[in-house]
């Protein structure tokens, strides 16, 4: 026993072998590693990439293959997420856009290894935009770096009102909203005011685009929006002349 | 949901952590868990419990989940013999 506080020799050694080191580290600190490598693929190509979310049936895949045709389909890549099967990957190909399919079987979103394992086998020759379509979810998305330069929001009217409330994380991330199935919204009884007043609440800058199946027109006012953030992020000169007044987002 | 796979990615950390610094024995992982992420610290637990014991460096090891305001969840600080 020691004279001084009377601790034993074993105590005393138990104490001092014991020590608290710091990690300090995220646990997605590895997917977002591998995030800034997409991220910077993207940018030194010059590729505009975009996350697109929403929940199953929302119409991720209608509004790329508008997208698509607007931006010009050889210009466009879609990286397509799915559990199972390559059925929107088959059909985006039937329209001569080039897509690949990822499955993530029980994954229920896209992570960034998964895009970084799709870029080694895709080719990016005279691509200036790729679409990543995430697995149809309304919440796992949320905050996971895929290496995107802006995330796309596909809400729909056939979901109803009142997801802003229950999913604010998936909004407060979306850089581009858009709310589709418009056409059919008194029929489902979608309630516009509220959905705006809820959107504004967690936001006042973000804007909802809507569209439709049968308007068409929205999707060529999307794509030259799409060309002017292009430009913008990657100091691009874009030509102003044809302009649109129109804007989505303050 | 993903609790699972976070703790894996925890205990990934830990032993990367031990490896690097050759530390043997770990007795205690201490993580903050932010609020707004979709975690929940009982299944967190609930994993580690599990999941230690296919390791020597984190079989004696105890977690400790200190919830805190924020997006992100953080291996914080490790108390090692």
């Amino acid at each position: 026993m020691c004279k001084d506080c009377g601790c034993d020799a074993r105590t005393q050694k138990a104490v001092e072998r014991h020590k608290t080191v710091e990690v300090n580290t995220s646990v997605t600190h590895a997917n977002d590693l591998i995030a800034k490598q997409v991220y910077d693929f993207f940018q030194k190509r010059q590729i505009l990439c975009l996350n697109v979310m929403g929940s199953p049936g929302a119409g991720k895949t209608t509004i790329i293959e508008n997208l698509a045709r607007e931006l010009g389909k050889e210009s466009v890549a879609v990286i397509q997420g799915d559990l199972e099967s390559d059925v929107d990957a088959k059909r985006l190909a039937a329209l001569g856009i080039d897509a690949y399919q990822i499955n993530t079987h029980s994954g229920c979103h896209l992570n960034a290894f998964m895009i970084n394992q799709a870029l080694l086998d895709m080719d990016f020759s005279d691509k200036r935009y790729v679409f990543i379509e995430n697995v149809g979810n309304l919440v796992c998305p949320a905050g996971v770096k895929l290496g995107q330069h802006l995330n796309v929001l596909i809400s729909s009217t056939t979901e109803g009102h009142d997801k802003i409330k229950k999913y604010p994380i998936m909004f407060q991330d979306a850089d581009i909203l858009i709310l589709s199935k418009y056409d059919i919204k008194d029929a489902v009884e979608f309630d516009e005011k509220a959905y705006l007043s809820d959107l504004q609440e967690i936001s006042s800058e973000l804007k909802p685009v809507m569209t439709s199946k049968k308007d068409t027109t929205v999707f060529h006012t999307l794509a030259h929006q799409l060309e002017h953030d292009r430009s913008h992020i990657f100091n691009l000169e874009h030509n102003h002349a044809n302009e649109h007044p129109f804007v989505f987002r303050n | 949901m993903h609790e699972l796979a976070i703790t894996q990615e925890i205990v990934s950390i830990v032993l990367n952590a031990c490896k690097q610094n050759e530390y043997s024995l770990v007795k205690q992982v201490v993580v903050e868990l932010g609020d707004q992420t979709t975690y929940k610290a009982e299944p967190l637990l609930y994993y580690f419990d599990i999941l230690k014991q296919e390791t020597d460096e984190l079989k004696s090891a105890q977690m400790i989940v200190h919830e805190v305001i924020g997006l992100d969840c953080v291996v914080k600080e490790l108390v090692v013999d």
